[in-house]
């Protein structure tokens, strides 16, 4: 591109002083933009702590990040998220169960994957930062426990399941959102874990509800749920 | 001494002038804005199914929000003012006025839930943003030929290269950030990270690929991809390799999109790119198409 760039033909003195504080603003905010992006630990100089507030504010304003971090991958390259898929399902006052959204059907990614839906993308957002703490192997079942606490009282999991109990109408008593996770380990195709993930929220009461006694029954790949009980 | 000193700081002064106010050939913005305004409109076209789900007063997003807001009680007027504003943009009618419409409307649309993205949450409307500081509705547009129609005005071979080099600075940011924040990332440091994305059936478009039998070759992509980002915003800037840098970043973001379902932000980064690829590159098809639509050969 060197070589290809003209200057202004004959320009006056005035436009000229225009046009040069015009670049040099330019320079300077591009020097900025760039900076901003810089990792914080090697942030250098005066501007070290204010450029996170002026990337706050930005990308408030306008939704823009100087660059943006991407994929650093630091926490799961040993046994990573391979299989997951998330079925919502309503409860009805007998008990009965009936599946409002399922990630595939019968829980069955398609051969290739053209497009993400919307809702697709909205829920595993949702439940995506919960969904990483499912890899862990070290504290197992004390971590498996914390992370499911953690969704059980999920407030942006409730509301989510609120949508649900509000675009069934009348017939929902209950929606729970459940997750199974199967991991895969980078040394072998062989290991894999399943994790089960719940959130139960009452289209009564409008709150989250215990999940103790929830579990998922597997067959042929499909989810169902077991441990919703009878009518309340 | 004085003298030299002021007549250094003359030439430099002139350089950055020079630099941000020079003249470029008009093809390179009418590419990105050709570019740009596509894949908003295919975009906003891919959402439709989507849009009342999401954004409508009782929407998903505005349930977990818990409010609704001026988007989501206009969300159809919104949504047509976002799509027939990047329709608009990509014709080149009122270019700079629909482009303004299709930024906003994107950015309202995005401001409905701050953790829900299509993947191009930081890239698209700030570079079509930016294709707005100069006119990228010169050449190859409805304005241009209403321009010459109506008012006998020859359309410009050269347009200001202001905008372009703020696009640069945006592509250089994201390639800091992309290289720089992965140094201290064992998962890249081993060369794990393409087999990771692969692996996960939420982003990979192919979830029953055999990964475990081409770990050599993930292995092989994850430093390609990664040094290719890390070298960038250097190596862009330097003649001829910067155009062989610019297609492999290319290909990498074409790789990346036929392989993960992670959103627009490859294609965006696709056209932005161009602003490095040889001008002959982008002059050539673009200058051909207008003769074939003006009936020269």
């Amino acid at each position: 591109m060197r070589g290809e760039v003209r200057s202004e033909p004959t320009p006056t003195r005035a436009r000229t002083w225009l046009r040069r504080t015009i670049a040099l603003v330019a320079l300077v905010g591009s020097l900025v933009w760039i900076y901003g992006a810089i990792p914080v630990q090697l942030r250098f100089g005066p501007m070290r702590e204010q450029i996170p507030a002026l990337r706050q504010r930005l990308k408030a304003a306008l939704r823009v990040t100087p660059g943006q971090y991407v994929f650093t991958g630091d926490r799961s390259h040993d046994r990573m998220l391979h299989r997951y898929c998330m079925v919502v399902f309503g409860v009805d006052e007998a008990g009965a169960t009936s599946r409002l959204y399922e990630s595939y059907p019968g829980c069955r990614p398609p051969a290739v994957r053209w497009r993400a839906s919307g809702l697709e993308v909205a829920l595993s957002r949702i439940i995506s930062d919960r969904l990483s703490l499912t890899l862990g192997t070290t504290r197992g079942a004390k971590r498996r426990a914390k992370m499911i606490r953690r969704f059980a009282k999920h407030r942006r999991a409730a509301r989510v399941a609120d949508f649900f109990c509000d675009t069934h109408g009348e017939a929902l008593a209950e929606v729970v959102l459940a997750a199974r996770t199967v991991s895969i380990e980078y040394a072998t195709p062989k290991t894999q874990v399943h994790r089960d993930v719940f959130h139960r929220y009452s289209c009564r009461a409008e709150r989250s509800a215990p999940i103790a006694g929830l579990r998922l029954i597997e067959e042929d790949g499909a989810l169902s749920l077991a441990g919703v009980g009878g009518a309340r | 001494m004085i003298g030299r000193v002021a007549a250094g700081l003359e030439r430099a002064l002139a350089a950055i002038e020079r630099f941000y106010l020079g003249r470029v050939s008009v093809w390179r913005l009418v590419a990105l804005r050709l570019g740009f305004g596509v894949i908003m409109t295919l975009q906003y076209l891919d959402y439709a199914a989507d849009m009342e789900l999401l954004f409508a007063p009782d929407g998903l997003l505005t349930h977990v929000r818990g409010a609704s807001t001026f988007v989501a009680e206009h969300w159809q007027a919104w949504w047509i003012m976002t799509l027939v504003g990047a329709v608009a943009y990509t014709a080149g009618l009122l270019t700079r006025v629909a482009g303004l419409a299709c930024v906003i409307g994107h950015i309202g649309f995005h401001g409905q839930g701050g953790w829900f993205t299509w993947g191009d949450g930081v890239i698209g409307h700030a570079m079509l943003l930016t294709t707005l500081v100069g006119d990228p509705g010169a050449r190859l547009s409805i304005d241009a030929w209403l321009r010459r129609r109506l008012r006998g005005r020859a359309p410009p071979d050269e347009v200001s290269i202001l905008p372009i080099r703020l696009i640069q600075a945006q592509i250089v940011a994201v390639y800091v950030a992309a290289g720089l924040h992965r140094i201290d990332s064992e998962g890249w440091w081993r060369g794990r990270m393409t087999f990771v994305a692969l692996a996960n059936d939420r982003f990979t478009r192919f979830p029953y690929l055999e990964i475990h039998r081409v770990k050599g070759l993930l292995w092989l992509g994850t430093w390609y991809t990664w040094l290719l980002e890390l070298f960038a915003p250097i190596f862009l800037w330097i003649p001829r390799l910067g155009a062989l840098w610019a297609v492999g970043l290319i290909l990498m973001h074409a790789g990346l999109f036929a392989t993960s379902t992670i959103g627009w932000w490859q294609p965006y980064m696709i056209v932005a790119i161009s602003c490095y690829l040889p001008l002959a590159w982008v002059e050539r098809p673009l200058a051909w198409i207008e003769a074939r639509l003006s009936g020269r050969r």
